[in-house]
């Protein structure tokens, strides 16, 4: 048997795959209702967290920021339904 | 709507909608992740239609605020990676007893670029030497003590170092210290319970510890471990990383005995390999499969595979490939009766293992030889190949029941009572050992 090494190298520009998901982006945010400060807070710390891991080379690294984003959103709606719960 | 929409619909729904509306239809048409999401995704209430309106525009300041903001961070983060070469080697300079305390008292040295560096360091020096890959790994562990949680966030440190106390728990493995490599994942998943709960994160642990409970023999809980970090990764888009635990898969179905299985989830995971990002994990993933047809005893099925991949084997001419390489053609020249050919490959490829002082693999590859030589009657060729096995015996890297069965091995041929089914019990015993340092050649194999 082989065994095998793994080999990560860095890629493309977050800034660039955060414009690809701009025209998606408030509909998603609009949907799970944000107020656009925690907005700015959610999608700011996924692409932060995006930049600090470019090195593992996402394969898909426009799914991943999105896919985080939503998480992040259903979250805080989460938080938000446990503070206030709809009647 | 309940049924398929005809061309006509279809092409009037796309020229009605405007660029951006356009480019997100794209976008879900090829991305399934997207598509299942809408389901959860909940519905805005019509009243609320001007109000979201007005949000998308707010949102929109806020996105080009964000584009701004993350250029200049992307910059910073991108000279902390230039530099952190030369940081490495200027540490790695450093007698051992002084590194932690450059790392805590220099704030040089404490950027994410170093951090990321000695992190990813550790996994890639393991493979060769895995007590240096564990260093590497405490002093990426020692560095985040020192970063700075505002500047680079407590979730995002406390995920890589999640991923470096994994990866010291990998080298532990490697060097067979099981308890440290137990409380190394046990720190491990504890940081990642502290980190940003990133999928990618948990599938990198998950596919990592998998190797220690294959080592352990823990085959299910192994694979259990393994299915759902391919699941993970699949669920990220991660295709060739799942393609890897899949191939982690195969490998513990082979140390279960279990071939059959581990075709398949070769079979499964070569589709998903990315050639370009990992050429290694290719050609391992086809040799191992041509190696397990041999194992199986479907030699023209390996053959067919072994020619196809030999411009791969070609890419890679080093000694540690093309060994293996010489040793599966020589398995499957055996397996149909090219017995000159098989010999001449097991002679080389014991030749080259022993150049590269690789001792477990030499005396596996002799022992298959000396089967050869014990099916034809070549009791002096046996008697010359124990005599050359003597370098293996004093390695200390063969555990001690090997050794032992080794040593019986010789005397049996000393003695000329090693016959045919006594040297290949020896050499199914070593290739099961392997993996075992427990296991003891069974009771039964004749005294010489």
């Amino acid at each position: 048997m082989l065994p095998f090494r793994a080999m990560e190298r860095p890629s493309e520009s977050c800034v660039e795959i955060l414009e690809r998901l701009t025209p998606v982006l408030p509909a998603v945010l609009n949907a799970y209702r944000v107020p656009e400060d925690r907005a700015r807070e959610i999608v700011d710390d996924a692409c932060r967290t995006l930049l600090a891991k470019r090195r593992l080379r996402h394969e898909d690294p426009e799914g991943w920021l999105l896919r985080t984003i939503i998480e992040s959103c259903r979250k805080w709606q989460k938080e938000e339904e446990r503070e206030d719960p709809p009647e | 709507m309940k049924i398929h929409p005809n061309d006509d619909v279809l092409e009037e729904f796309v020229l009605s909608l405007d660029g951006p509306r356009q480019s997100l239809l794209w976008h879900l048409s090829g991305c399934s992740y997207c598509r299942s999401r809408i389901y959860y995704l909940p519905r805005p209430r019509k009243p609320d239609a001007e109000k979201a309106e007005g949000r998308d525009a707010d949102y929109e300041a806020a996105l080009a605020g964000i584009r701004r903001s993350l250029s200049e961070w992307e910059a910073a983060l991108a000279k902390e990676r230039d530099d952190a070469p030369g940081l490495f080697v200027e540490l790695l300079e450093q007698p051992d007893e002084d590194r932690g305390l450059l790392l805590r008292d220099s704030p040089r040295f404490q950027t994410w670029g170093l951090f990321e560096l000695l992190v990813e360091r550790s996994l890639e020096s393991t493979l060769q030497d895995p007590a240096l890959g564990e260093q590497l790994g405490l002093l990426a562990v020692r560095l985040s003590e020192s970063l700075d949680r505002e500047r680079y966030g407590a979730e995002r440190i406390a995920d890589l170092q999640a991923r470096a106390w994994a990866f010291v728990g990998n080298a532990r493995r490697r060097r067979f210290e099981y308890p440290g490599a137990e409380e190394a994942f046990e720190t491990a998943y504890l940081q990642l319970r502290e980190g940003t709960r990133d999928g990618l994160e948990r599938a990198i642990f998950l596919d990592l510890k998998a190797s220690l409970r294959n080592d352990q023999r823990r085959f299910d809980e192994a694979l259990r471990l393994l299915e759902r970090a391919v699941e993970l990764f699949l669920g990220h888009g991660e295709r060739h990383r799942a393609g890897r635990s899949l191939v982690n898969a195969s490998t513990v179905h082979h140390y279960a005995g279990n071939m059959e299985a581990a075709i398949s989830f070769l079979n499964q995971a070569l589709p998903l390999i990315d050639p370009e990002r990992e050429p290694r994990l290719l050609l391992c993933a086809r040799h191992n499969l041509v190696d397990y047809m041999v194992g199986l005893g479907r030699f023209l099925e390996a053959q067919r595979l072994y020619l196809d991949a030999r411009p791969l084997y070609r890419s890679f001419n080093e000694p540690w490939v093309q060994n293996r390489r010489r040793w599966v053609r020589a398995k499957i020249a055996k397996g149909l009766g090219q017995l000159r050919r098989a010999e001449a490959q097991f002679l080389a490829a014991r030749d080259g293992f022993l150049a590269e002082g690789i001792p477990y693999d030499t005396a596996l590859v002799s022992m298959e030889l000396a089967l050869l030589y014990a099916e034809q009657g070549r009791t002096e060729d046996l008697k010359r190949l124990a005599a050359e096995m003597v370098p293996i015996f004093a390695s200390r890297h063969i555990h001690r029941e090997a050794l032992a069965a080794l040593s019986f091995f010789r005397q049996a041929v000393e003695a000329e009572t090693a016959g045919a089914e006594l040297v290949a019990r020896i050499a199914a015993y070593l290739r099961r050992a392997e993996g075992d340092p427990e296991l003891r050649l069974e009771s039964g194999s004749g005294t010489p």
